[in-house]
């Protein structure tokens, strides 16, 4: 057969592009377990880490439970047990500069205090508004005292404000809109936990 | 769910703030070598422009309605090439067969295009941020306008620099590259201009 | 086993993809503003730019002319996803910050230009050691941007924090123009070298 006519070309094209997509279709399958493992732990130990947990890698999803009877997060308010403690545990989402965050907030059951937060998917810039993952961003919520129901987020130092009792959180640098955008999603996550709980 | 941005805000937002090539360093390559004339970086504009809004428009109804619903994810590099490919050529006919003139002043440029970043980056960022239909349509016609207003001001530019006393070294891209780095500065500057909510 | 050596030297100096032959920076710029992404980025290049130059120069004689191109293409995008792949499952939070980037792989015009110019009219061997050595020569200046980006920016390597208490970082650079500026001035100090070297021949 002639390399250059038309059969030739549709059944080359044809079954180059079976072979390659039926090796694509073999390693999507392999590794399609690992991945939706990663996933799900991934919010768990988001979660983890806002409660302020220390866990290990591999024993995430049975300390999740342990904690809050529950085998995967929902998307309702989750109670849960620490030291004979009751923590309230519950996603929040807002806009924000590119698109939507999603994170974890957890509170003391009087919903006075911040026990700490989580980030579990935005689509902020890498580097700026990204930097809401960081540890030393994060940091500053844990504990945090809330003034007159809600916190403040402003534009410091950008190194963090650790003092857990004024109820403001230093914003990013560079990455102004970000910061405020998260303020505004948890105060208003907090009012709902408080509607919610019917506390004032 | 796609984010809540309203269409306007991205439209402005995919010109200047979070401009194609300024800001995300998508559609260099054929950026740099043909920036240096006024016609052909109009040219070129125009040319990215319309490719990228139809493309992007065909990318986001396969990705929608064949690649989700059949589990085909992992295959979305080859479709979307294979998309924009197809649109490049079958462009290139329509234009050639409706309007000689139009074909001679961009056709030349529609086989480059197929390999410009710009293309297949906007299709993957669309995937990555969950746009909807309309959302996508206006951040793909967005990025084409702040590529095509990126590459005619870097022409412009351009004019000037080899005019100018550069030292050896620093002729050709050298020079480009930090004129590009100077607009990136200058395009950060919008964004004082965006409130968001 | 000279030969090698010359393609070695050619990649890494004299036709640097980056700096000499200004291909293929789109989708790694955005990425050097830390180490570790480049790296992977980078490494991934290497990948994608040997296999594809094995794959393709092993079966030149059977590819029709007329749709050379866009079988090269299928080749690099099949390469690129195997990469996505593994990434998504064995490296995933790197995976993440990558973004779309590592799609543009497929985009890069190095990986192209290689596979028509070299794996078109070589065997599979030295077209492999082409693909390899263009990705290496790549890697080497994309690494040094993203070292400096990344100390100044920063004031981590890889991560590890290591400059001094009191160090006030460099926010432009981690943001887009510091990339252009840099790659700028290193073409200049490149050329000067070069300039100089041919001079004094």
């Amino acid at each position: 057969m002639e390399k250059n006519s038309m059969t030739y070309t549709a059944i080359f094209s044809f079954i180059i592009t079976f072979i390659l997509v039926f090796l694509l279709t073999l390693t999507y399958i392999g590794t399609k377990d690992r991945v939706s493992e990663y996933n799900k732990n991934y919010e768990i130990s988001a979660i983890l880490k806002a409660i302020g947990v220390k866990f290990k890698d591999e024993e995430v999803q049975k300390q999740f439970k342990s904690i809050f009877n529950l085998d995967l997060p929902t998307n309702k308010t989750m109670i849960g047990k620490i030291n004979g403690e009751d923590i309230l545990v519950s996603k929040f989402s807002g806009k924000a500069l590119w698109g939507t965050v999603t994170g974890i907030i957890a509170m003391d059951k009087n919903l006075k205090t911040i026990k700490g937060i989580g980030i579990i998917s935005h689509n902020e810039t890498p580097g700026l508004g990204g930097r809401i993952e960081d540890s030393w961003f994060l940091k500053q919520f844990r504990g945090e005292t809330i003034n007159k129901n809600m916190i403040k987020v402003v534009q410091g130092s950008g190194s963090g404000n650790y003092n857990f009792n004024d109820g403001i959180i230093d914003g990013i640098v560079g990455a102004t809109r970000t910061s405020k955008s998260i303020e505004v999603m948890i105060n208003q996550k907090i009012k709902s936990l408080r509607e919610e709980v019917g506390n004032e | 769910m796609a984010p809540d941005i309203n269409p306007l805000v991205l439209l402005f937002a995919s010109i200047f703030t979070s401009n194609i090539l300024l800001a995300n360093f998508l559609g260099m390559c054929s950026f740099i070598s043909i920036s240096k004339d006024m016609d052909s970086a109009n040219g070129l504009g125009m040319s990215v422009t319309a490719v990228l809004t139809i493309t992007t428009a065909i990318n986001w109804v396969v990705y929608k309605f064949i690649l989700i619903p059949f589990d085909l994810l992992y295959l979305r590099f080859i479709v979307f090439i294979i998309i924009i490919a197809a649109t490049v050529q079958v462009l290139e006919m329509v234009i050639d067969r409706f309007s000689p003139a139009l074909y001679l002043a961009l056709g030349i440029f529609l086989p480059l295009i197929t390999v410009n970043c710009a293309i297949l980056g906007v299709a993957l960022f669309m995937e990555i941020r969950g746009y909807s239909f309309i959302q996508s349509l206006v951040f793909a016609f967005g990025s084409g306008l702040g590529w095509w207003l990126a590459i005619v001001s870097l022409a412009a530019i351009q004019k000037k620099v080899l005019k100018a006393p550069v030292p050896e070294g620093l002729k050709g891209a050298g020079i480009t590259l930090i004129t590009i780095g100077f607009m990136a500065m200058a395009f950060i500057g919008f964004s004082g201009m965006l409130v968001v909510q | 086993m000279s030969k090698y050596k010359g393609i070695l030297k050619e990649n890494l100096w004299d036709n640097n993809p980056v700096f000499v032959q200004i291909l293929g920076i789109c989708s790694t710029l955005a990425v050097t503003n830390n180490l570790t992404n480049t790296f992977i980025m980078t490494l991934s290049v290497i990948f994608v730019a040997g296999f594809t130059n094995f794959t393709v120069a092993s079966i030149k004689h059977l590819i029709p002319g007329k749709v050379r191109m866009i079988i090269q293409t299928l080749i690099i995008s099949f390469f690129v996803i195997i990469v996505d792949l593994l990434l998504r499952a064995y490296l995933p939070d790197i995976s993440k910050s990558l973004g779309p980037y590592v799609g543009l792989i497929i985009t890069n015009c190095i990986i192209m230009g290689r596979a028509e110019v070299f794996a078109q009219s070589n065997n599979p061997l030295i077209s492999l050691w082409d693909g390899i050595t263009t990705g290496l020569g790549y890697m080497w200046i994309l690494m040094a941007i993203a070292f400096i980006r990344e100390l100044l920016g920063f004031g981590t390597l890889f991560g590890i924090s290591v400059m001094p208490e009191g160090f006030q970082t460099w926010t432009i650079m981690i943001m887009a123009p510091s990339a252009f500026f840099i790659l700028g001035i290193a073409i200049w100090i490149i050329n000067n070298i070069r300039l100089s070297k041919e001079s004094s021949k």
